[in-house]
Order: structure tokens, then C-alpha cells, then sequence
């Protein structure tokens, strides 16, 4: 298990990365943590013909807040981003689905950009980031552009980055006050791969729901937040009639796939468990003032 | 025939030391010999072996089930810079012949496929290069072209398959290795008159120990003496490491084998063949130091040690007042492309197939067949865990169809503490046990009617929580017949299983214990510091442990089989013996008394009853190696050093087809009674309390004893929820990685594992040892699957099969939710 030969390459700063990445006319692959890409490398899954090192450039690695947005840099660690005062106070939904991702070796290391252009089907960040409504801010030395979720991801395990690109840093523009917000995922284990996950925002007020964010992860190809869950809860009251209706639509939207773990016909049911249940805690917690999370998992 | 019951008049053991006595030593939590240097690293594995001009190999793995192998272009491979040799099947065969194999008629199999690969990631060409990275960049450019066969990968497709999908024509048309019958007992007629029969179909997916360490061998060839040496991290090479030299195609004094620290094994590595057959195979065609360490993706491939894969047809027959009394059931096993220890698994499970009760009569059809996988080999429990698991759920089957109560059917057909030693209807025997007493202990530790009210409360919240109860046995100290008595025709009868120690004493007075099996993860050397301290009143700190080779290898069979405590334990009280008499004789000389009159008391021989009278150790020891003109001129020799083999404590032969003698009686016993609590939603489990009562006889160390309970439990707990090698019907292995094989890690473990110990003193061993290495695996399976089916009794759902995934727990539960409507 070791990696075929491959090219070195460690630029110490944006501009020469991005250099970097206009030079080369082979396949290359940017390293940041390594969590995913290095495995990969050993297994000989992968084999290109260059390795640009860019986890030197430490003029990426930040997570700032200006002006209610969280920048979030190429290289900030998931720890860093995890434990962020800002985005606990801001954004509690980002700490919550933390708790999943790996676990305190892997998020030490891990990168969340790295997380987000690789793009697992089981990976909970490009979910989290569609329903906090993130923008992605691209470069290549050609200049720049800012795509939304939707815009950035593509199926499993891409992304619409051009080879030249690189995905610089995340935006999560200010988010509703007083929302409420559930991520909930079952893996077999703590920290694997889940089998399935659901995320919810909403807000509450007077009774009604509005601004409802549900989105799935695991369960279909292309899904980020799902309109057809959302529009069961939108401008509505709640009831458990509306909650069901958004259960069984999610029931009906999901398009699981079977895998070794667990069946298609599984993650459809368990879908409509999650959804539900999303939907219930968001409930609960919107409209209290604080969100800041007491930290349960056993293992940080 | 053999007569289930008490034995009246019970084989004389040869126990020297009883458990009766008073001990200083043997039975504290003392802290271990081996953890000094683990603890900091400085273990010694198989890839710290360095040697000069060493090369490396790596294999390229086959990516077929099945296929015959057409051609093979190594050209390429051969050019790379830095590539010393690409060796093929049919270039290993010229001088390296079959590995070693327990089955007869013999499974024929190759280090290198030769001819036909039969399971993915067995080896079909081995590179040997200047760097790993280079071989493994060979290995990627040689070309094979296959000529596909029709893959097995259902073992129900193995009972019927023909022509291009038998994997060994040779050995007959078919893929059912091997069919056979046993009745033991009058089986009909106790099924004729049961007033209740149950059946089941059970299912027990293949899984394997997964250690950290891969298995691996360094070679070197010396060719002005023909002598191989290899360092490995097997064990039994003092014991059949005589068969790796015979596949070597050298004698048997042309093989060294020296052990290394093995990085975790659960059975795995009980004995390496293929992979130090490999390196020595590549060490003698490139004429330098080979190094071959699997990598993970050929270890869960090819390690040659998958764990049984069994589907059982069951049935239990209980008499009108709710006694057990006849087993019979008909098990096929898969046993993957090759059958090493032949049908050893299923002669294993022959040891305890009655468990703790008092079943009169058991008719056992065993079907093994091959398919497109890896093979068996040994996995904690080496089948006898899968045995449990069937008997506990048939237990539970009839608990549950006569709606009676789980503790008090088993406490009406348990065999009761009197009636030791006891035979069962195979004709192995019990030497000790108490049933009833390590059950009673278990609900009192586990407040099982506290836990019952709390199961109800949360029932009212809608909540799901289940009591799981398994009392199993762990039978310990395999007698070899095992390996051969279930053999149409029986091939090489082996009966010894013996295990040896070296002691010498050094002119300080210092203690150097010789092993002569390696070290597993277990603590061999804090048992053997711990019985010669006892013995010779020593501190324990003047005691050190060295592992022998092959070339210096007194007979050592090793850890496995539940037995090396025992073995060890007994060796050592032999050979301390010899040093005793030794000792009290030269120190008879300096006191100028007999010896009769000496004793052993704090590190020193003294006059009986005086303490602190006579010499120290250390003295004797000097005028013993340094000085022999103080002593008359008689046949004492200087030094003192002693070896002693210590034979299996109490074995006889197969005496028939019904009756297969005493073969593992050092019978220890668990009771486990997980709490659980289901999901029904998710079909999510979550451990809230765990409870374990042991019964290991004498523990030498409590601490150590806990140490494999929890560990076996951990695994257990992974066979109940987690492992399963998962082979698509083509035959790859979709979950050849530890991202997708999953075992339990530290967060999946109960909060505590609260330990109990029941002992009943083993008769036959020294000091009532018992073993207590695989318990933990042999019944935690058995005991969650009751938990879970106790959670989810208003759904009535039945866990018969393994492992109990969320997706097959939430299956089970929504057919029974669509039943309801």
C-alpha cells in the first residue's frame, strides 16, 4: 500500500498555487489535510502525476466574521471552524453536524474547503453549507468567482471547479435570528460514514414556520436542500399533519441507493424517521435566544 | 456411545499443585511483564526486522474469484530499475511445494496461484524489489490474462455446483469438501417422545480478528548450508513448523524460525504458512534477505484466517416438564477456496455442543463446502463460538414459543454443580463448573429486576430496552484430535499438544524463563514470572522471559485454543520443580542438612519452620555455578537450569464416530447480561449496561483474566453488530478496508464491562487453572441478540441472524409494523 510515484510540489502562497495550478497541464490533485486524498493515494485508487502541497500557504488558514458573514479560508481545519465563537453563536447547526465528521485526529487535520470540493455523498459539510446558504468563493490567476451551493457541487464526488481553480474560501452570510435548527445522522458507528442524514432550519413565529431549509444527505444523488420537504412546512402551521406530510414527502423525494451497509429501502424509511424528527427538535429549539450547544458526544 | 452424566469414577489427573493452598503471588493483580516495554514502544514486530542487503516483496493480487491464469507478461515489471526478481506460481513450484494442510484428503493450495486463482487477492505473482515502493510499482505493471470460471460466492450455489465452478476437480466433482453425519446419543428417540420440538434457521456471518499488525516474514537463504532463517510473527513453529521446511522442500534442521512480538492476532496467526513460505520462497530465487509484510487489502483478502460462515437448521426437543433434552441440527459452512484445518471447527464445537446443560442426546450434519473466498483458519472460539450462539438461541427460541421465563429455564436444565466431572454425549468431559451459582451472581450484579422496572417505564415513554441473558461455555485446552477426528479417513493422527519452558538460573540468582512459543498480546510473561515466583519464593523483578526459535525450540504448541495460561502454568511448576530438588540438594551441602529438611520462604531455602534461616537463592545459586570443589565429588553437575514439557493435563483418544473421547475438559463457563436499548425507527443499538461473569478457575492474575474479558467482549460485541466480510455474488470482496469492515471502537463500547468471577477450580490443572482467552467472543453474540429481541418483544421479531445491522433490525421491525397494519 504505498503511492506510485508522483511530482512534488509546495507553494507558500496563493498566488504561487494558483501558478501552480495554470502550469500544470497533467493530473494533479491539491493536498491540504490529507484525510481523504492520502488513502486514496496508498490504494493506488488514484495516480496523478502531481501532488501540489498546499497546506504551507498559512494566509488561508482563518476563520473570521465581518460584518454578520463568517469567512471561512481554504485551509481552516474543521477544528478550528467546529469551535469558532462565531459560528457556535451564528450558525449552532455547523457545530452540531461537527460532531459526525470523523473524529478529534481526522478534524484536526481535515480541512472544511478540502471537505467541501471533495464532496463524499456521506460527507455532512456540503449539506450543512447548502442550507446555511454559503457561497463559495473561487480563484484561479485569471481572477475570480463566487458560486452558490448549488452551483458548486456536482454529483458524488465532484465538484464544477475548472482545473485551474481553486475553491479559496467559504461565506456563510448571516443567518435568521432565533431559527431553529436539527442535524441528525445515523452511521453504525460513532463518526462513520453515515448511513443517512438530515438537516433542518426554520424560523418560528406566532405558530407559524417560515424560511424552512430541510435537506438530506446519503439518500440520492444532486440532493441539497429538497423544495418538495420544505414547501410541506413553508408559511404553515404547525401541526403534526404538516410535520407527517413533510415526513412523507421525504419518503417520496429521497432516491437512496443500496450499499453494503444498509438497503435502498431502508434509507427511504429512515428518511421520513429523520425528517421528522428534524423538523420536531428545530421546533423545539427556535426562538430561544440561545443556541450555544452543550457538546454530548462522548468523544471530541 | 458415550453416557451423558456424572462420572463416577473420574480419570486421575496429574495435578501436583491444588487449588487448595495458600498463594502469595498467583492470584494478585500484578502489573505486567510486557507492558514496560509496549508501553514505550519499544515491542519488537515483524517490520522492525532490518537485516543487510535486505529486499522487499510485495504480491500482486488476483482480481477474479475464479479463473484460470493464461499468461503472464512480466517484461515490464522486470525492467523497472530496482526490480530483483518477478516470480510466478509456476517459478515458485519449481522448488517450493504445497503449503501445509490438516484436511484428508488434502486441500491442494500455493503460496503463488498456480494454475487457477480461487479467491480475490490471492497472490499470482510475487515482486521482489530494492523498495516496497518499487515492487508495488511492478506489481502494477504485469500483465495477466485470465480466463474467467464461473465464481461461487452463495454457499447454498457450493451444494450443487458442477464442472468449471469446482474449485479442486482433483479432489472430486463437487464443492462439499466433506459430509458428515454424527449421532451421539439416542437422538430419534428422544425427538420422538419431545413434547415440544423448536426449530430455527440461524445465520452467522463470516468475520475475522483484525490486528493491527499484518501478518509478515524476513527471509534469508543460506546457501553454503541450505538453512533458512525466518523471523515471522506465526506461532506453532515449535510445534508444525516442521511442515513450512517440508513445503521449503528442505529438512527440518534446515529451517530457523524466530518469533517476533505478534501486533495482535485473535486467533489469525495461530499458523502462518503461506506468507513465511513466500518470503523464503523469494529469499532463496534472489539470493538476499526477502522482507514480505501483507498490506491491509491483502491481509482481510488472503490471510488465510476468515472466521466461520455458517447457516444452521436446528432443532431442540424439550420434554413435558420443560427439560432439553436432544440438539440435532444440520450446518453448512462456508470454508472458502481452501480447508487447512479441515473440518477442526466444527470438531472443536464437539467439546461443548450441549453447553452448560443437561442435553442427553445431539445429532449434528455438517456440510462443508468451498467457495470463491478466503479460507477459514482460526478466529477466537475457533468455531465453538458459533456453537454457543446456536445452542443460546434455540435456548431463547423455547423460552419464548413456551412463554417461559429465561432464568428459570435455564436454571432447571443446567448441570448442577455436584454432578462434576461430567461427561456429554460426544464423549468430551467437564472437569468443574457452577452453572447456577455464576447465573445467580450476574442477576444480582446486574440488579436484573431493577433493570426489568426501568424496562417497563421506558416501554410507557416509548422506549425500547432489553435484557439479554447467554450462559456459555469456553472450553479450554485443545487436545489436537480436532484437527483430524471429523477426516473421512484420518490422515496424520497427531495426539501431542504440549508445551515446554526453559529455566535457568543464573550465578546471581537471577531467573531467565525460556519460551518456546512467541508472544501473541497476551501475557505469557507475566503468568510464567508469576508461577515461578510462587514456586521458588523470588521476587518477580528477578525473573526475565525470552522467547526460543525453532533451532532451539523445545516442544511449544502456543497460545490458542484457550490453553497457554494452563500450558505455561504447568511447565513452569514442572520445571521449577527440578530446580527445587537441585537447590535444596546444593543447599543441603552448604547447610550441612538434608535436603528433606529445606523449604522455600522469601527468595530463600531454609530450615522448615525457621524463616530467614539457611541461604538465599542468590547464594546457592553462586556456590552452584562457581565453586563445584566445596561439593562432594558425586553426580551433581553446576549450574542450575531446567527444562520441562508439559503434556495436555487430561485427553484420551476418539474411541468412535459417536464418541471422540476427552478432548477439551478444562471447561470454563460465562454468563453475560447486556442491557440494550433499540431504536425501532433506525433499528439503531446502544449498549447502557454490560455484565460479565467469568468462570477460569484459579486466575493467575485477576487483572489480566479482566483484560480478556473486556477484549473478547469488544470483539463479541463487533460479531453481534458490527463484522461481516461481505462477498458480492461474484465473488470480490466489497469491504476489504477499515472504512467499511467495521469493528467497535472505544465510543460503540459500553461506558463499563462490570466483571464478575465465579471459580471452580480445574482437578486436572496445576493450581485449577482454567483458560479465558476467547470467552468473551464465545458468548457476548448470543447475549446481545437475546437483548435486542427482549427490546423489541412487542414486535416479536426473532435475531437469528448476525450481525444484527441497523438495516436488518429495522427490516424485521417494519415487516411486523406492515403485519399489524
Amino acid at each position: 500500500m504505498k503511492p506510485p510515484v508522483f511530482d512534488y510540489e509546495q507553494p507558500t502562497s496563493l498566488r504561487a498555487a494558483l501558478e501552480s495550478l495554470s502550469r500544470n497541464t497533467g493530473t494533479f490533485k491539491l493536498l491540504a489535510g490529507g484525510y481523504s486524498l492520502l488513502p486514496l493515494l496508498n490504494a493506488r485508487t488514484i495516480s496523478p502525476e502531481c501532488i501540489i502541497d498546499i497546506s504551507r500557504i498559512g494566509e488561508l488558514r482563518y476563520v473570521t466574521e465581518e460584518a454578520g458573514t463568517i469567512r471561512i479560508g481554504a485551509l481552516a481545519t474543521h477544528d478550528q471552524v467546529m469551535n469558532n465563537s462565531a459560528v457556535i453563536r451564528e450558525c449552532p447547526i455547523v457545530f452540531e453536524a461537527y460532531k459526525h465528521v470523523g473524529n478529534h485526529t481526522i478534524r484536526n487535520r481535515g480541512t472544511l474547503c478540502g471537505s467541501l470540493c471533495f464532496n463524499d455523498p456521506t460527507a455532512e459539510m456540503p449539506l450543512i453549507m447548502s442550507l446555511l446558504g454559503a457561497t463559495f468563493v473561487v480563484r484561479s490567476s485569471w481572477g475570480s468567482r463566487t458560486l452558490s451551493a448549488n452551483d458548486f457541487f456536482k454529483g458524488p464526488f465532484t465538484n464544477s471547479l475548472m482545473p485551474n481553480e481553486m475553491l479559496v474560501e467559504v461565506r456563510i452570510p448571516r443567518q435568521p435570528a432565533g431559527h431553529g435548527h436539527s442535524f441528525i445522522e445515523i452511521s453504525q458507528r460513532y463518526g462513520d460514514r453515515g448511513l443517512a442524514a438530515a438537516g433542518c432550519m426554520l424560523t418560528l413565529k406566532y405558530g407559524v414556520v417560515s424560511d424552512v431549509r430541510i435537506g438530506f444527505r446519503n439518500l440520492g444523488e444532486g440532493l441539497g436542500r429538497v423544495r418538495a420537504v420544505e414547501a410541506e412546512l413553508e408559511n404553515k402551521a404547525v401541526n403534526a399533519a404538516a410535520i407527517d406530510a413533510a415526513s412523507t414527502a421525504a419518503r417520496q423525494s429521497v432516491r437512496p441507493e443500496a450499499d453494503m451497509h444498509a438497503d435502498a429501502e431502508y434509507r427511504r424509511d429512515v428518511a421520513a424517521t429523520l425528517t421528522k424528527r428534524v423538523i420536531e427538535t428545530a421546533l423545539m429549539r427556535a426562538g430561544q435566544t440561545s443556541h450555544v450547544p452543550s457538546f454530548s458526544g462522548r468523544l471530541s | 456411545m458415550a453416557q451423558a452424566g456424572k462420572i463416577h469414577s473420574p480419570p486421575k489427573g496429574r495435578q501436583k499443585e491444588s487449588a487448595d493452598q495458600n498463594l502469595k503471588i498467583i492470584g494478585t493483580r500484578m502489573k505486567r511483564k510486557e507492558d514496560p516495554r509496549f508501553l514505550t514502544g519499544n515491542g519488537r514486530f515483524i517490520d522492525d526486522v532490518s537485516l543487510p542487503h535486505m529486499a522487499h516483496a510485495a504480491a500482486l493480487r488476483s482480481p477474479h474469484a475464479h479463473a484460470r491464469i493464461r499468461s503472464i507478461d512480466k517484461k515490464a515489471a522486470e525492467a523497472l530499475p530496482g526490480v530483483l526478481a518477478v516470480i510466478t506460481g509456476e517459478e515458485a513450484a519449481l522448488e517450493t511445494g504445497p503449503l501445509p494442510c490438516f484436511a484428508n484428503p488434502p486441500v491442494e493450495q500455493r503460496c503463488i496461484a498456480l494454475g487457477k486463482v480461487r479467491h480475490v487477492g490471492e497472490p499470482v505473482v510475487l515482486v521482489v524489489a530494492e523498495t516496497r515502493y518499487i515492487a508495488e510499482d511492478a506489481a502494477a505493471l504485469v500483465k495477466v490474462e485470465y480466463d474467467i470460471l464461473p465464481a461461487i460466492s452463495d454457499m447454498l450455489d457450493a451444494l450443487n455446483s458442477s464442472g468449471d465452478a469446482v474449485l479442486h476437480p482433483s479432489r472430486g466433482p463437487s464443492n462439499i469438501a466433506e459430509h458428515r453425519k454424527y449421532t451421539f446419543g439416542a437422538v430419534d428417540e428422544e425427538f420422538a417422545n419431545a413434547a415440544h420440538i423448536v426449530k430455527r434457521r440461524l445465520r452467522w456471518a463470516r468475520s475475522g480478528g483484525q490486528p493491527i499488525e499484518t501478518c509478515g516474514a524476513v527471509a534469508n537463504f543460506d546457501e553454503g548450508s541450505g538453512k533458512f532463517t525466518i523471523y515471522a510473527n506465526t506461532s506453532m513453529y515449535n510445534y508444525i513448523g516442521f511442515t513450512i521446511a517440508a513445503s521449503l522442500n528442505v529438512e527440518s534442521h534446515q529451517l530457523n524460525i524466530i518469533p517476533m512480538d505478534a501486533g495482535g492476532s485473535f486467533g489469525s496467526k495461530l499458523f502462518l504458512h503461506k506468507v513465511p513460505v513466500l518470503a523464503a520462497t523469494a529469499a532463496r530465487i534472489v539470493g538476499r534477505p526477502v522482507k514480505y509484510v501483507e498490506d491491509r487489502v491483502d491481509n482481510m483478502m488472503a490471510c488465510d484466517n476468515h472466521g466461520s460462515d455458517r447457516i444452521y437448521d436446528a432443532e431442540l426437543a424439550i420434554d413435558s416438564s420443560n427439560h432439553m433434552t436432544a440438539l440435532r441440527y444440520r450446518v453448512i459452512d462456508d470454508y472458502g477456496a481452501y480447508l487447512q484445518y479441515g473440518l477442526g471447527t466444527h470438531g472443536n464445537g464437539f467439546s461443548q455442543t450441549v453447553g452448560p446443560y443437561r442435553i442427553r442426546a445431539v445429532g449434528a450434519e455438517i456440510i462443508a463446502v468451498l467457495t470463491n473466498k478466503c479460507q477459514q483458519g482460526a478466529c477466537r472460539g475457533f468455531g465453538s463460538e458459533v456453537t454457543n450462539f446456536m445452542i443460546e438461541r434455540m435456548v431463547d427460541a423455547a423460552v419464548s414459543e413456551l412463554k417461559l421465563d429465561p432464568v428459570q429455564f435455564r436454571y432447571d436444565n443446567f448441570i448442577q454443580p455436584e454432578e462434576f466431572p461430567y461427561q456429554i454425549p460426544t464423549g468430551n468431559l467437564y472437569d468443574s463448573g457452577n452453572y447456577p451459582g455464576a447465573l445467580k451472581m450476574a442477576l444480582g450484579m446486574l440488579d436484573y429486576q431493577g433493570w426489568r422496572r426501568k424496562q417497563q417505564e421506558a416501554r410507557a415513554e416509548g422506549r425500547y430496552i432489553g435484557i439479554g441473558l447467554a450462559s456459555c461455555q469456553e472450553k479450554g485446552v485443545f487436545s489436537a484430535t480436532e484437527f483430524w477426528m471429523l477426516n473421512r479417513e484420518k490422515g496424520f493422527a497427531l495426539t501431542s499438544s504440549p508445551e515446554s519452558v526453559s529455566i535457568k538460573i543464573d550465578t546471581n540468582g537471577k531467573a531467565v524463563i525460556s519460551l518456546h512459543a512467541p508472544h501473541w498480546g497476551n501475557s505469557p510473561e507475566t503468568v510464567a514470572t508469576m508461577v515461578l515466583a510462587e514456586q521458588l519464593t523470588l521476587d518477580p523483578k528477578d525473573i526475565a522471559i525470552t522467547y526460543s526459535d525453532t533451532d532451539h525450540g523445545l516442544p511449544g504448541t502456543g497460545p490458542g485454543g484457550s490453553r497457554y495460561t494452563v500450558m505455561v502454568t504447568g511447565a513452569v511448576a514442572g520445571a521449577a520443580r527440578i530446580l527445587k530438588e537441585k537447590l535444596k540438594r546444593v543447599a543441603g551441602h552448604m547447610l550441612e542438612t538434608s535436603p528433606h529438611d529445606l523449604e522455600f520462604s522469601n527468595g530463600r531455602v531454609s530450615i522448615k519452620g525457621i524463616p530467614g534461616s539457611g541461604k538465599t537463592i542468590a547464594e546457592v545459586a553462586m556456590q552452584s555455578h562457581m565453586f563445584r570443589l566445596s561439593f562432594p565429588d558425586d553426580d551433581l553437575t553446576s549450574g542450575l537450569d531446567a527444562n520441562y514439557t508439559y503434556d495436555h493435563p487430561l485427553a484420551t483418544l476418539p474411541k468412535s464416530e459417536s464418541d471422540f473421547g476427552i478432548f477439551y475438559p478444562i471447561m470454563g463457563h460465562m454468563c453475560h447480561m447486556p442491557v440494550v436499548e433499540v431504536d425501532p425507527k433506525t433499528g439503531q443499538v446502544k449498549i447502557l449496561d454490560y455484565v460479565a461473569v467469568h468462570d477460569c478457575g484459579t486466575m493467575i492474575n485477576p487483572m489480566t483474566v479482566d483484560g480478556h474479558v473486556r477484549g473478547g467482549t469488544a470483539q463479541g460485541i463487533g460479531t453481534a453488530l458490527y463484522e461481516e466480510f461481505q462477498y458480492d455474488p461474484n465473488g470480490q470482496l466489497r469491504n476489504a478496508s477499515f472504512y467499511d469492515y467495521l469493528m467497535p471502537r472505544v465510543a460503540e463500547m459500553p461506558d463499563k464491562i462490570r466483571i464478575g468471577h465465579i471459580i471452580t477450580p480445574s482437578p486436572y490443572t496445576e493450581y485449577g487453572v482454567k483458560g479465558a482467552g476467547e470467552g468473551g467472543r464465545m458468548v457476548a453474540p448470543p447475549a446481545l441478540a437475546a437483548a435486542i429481541e427482549d427490546a423489541l418483544r412487542p414486535f416479536n421479531v426473532k435475531i437469528d441472524t448476525l450481525p444484527a445491522t441497523p438495516a436488518r433490525i429495522r427490516t424485521l421491525v417494519r415487516a411486523a409494523e406492515n403485519q399489524r397494519g
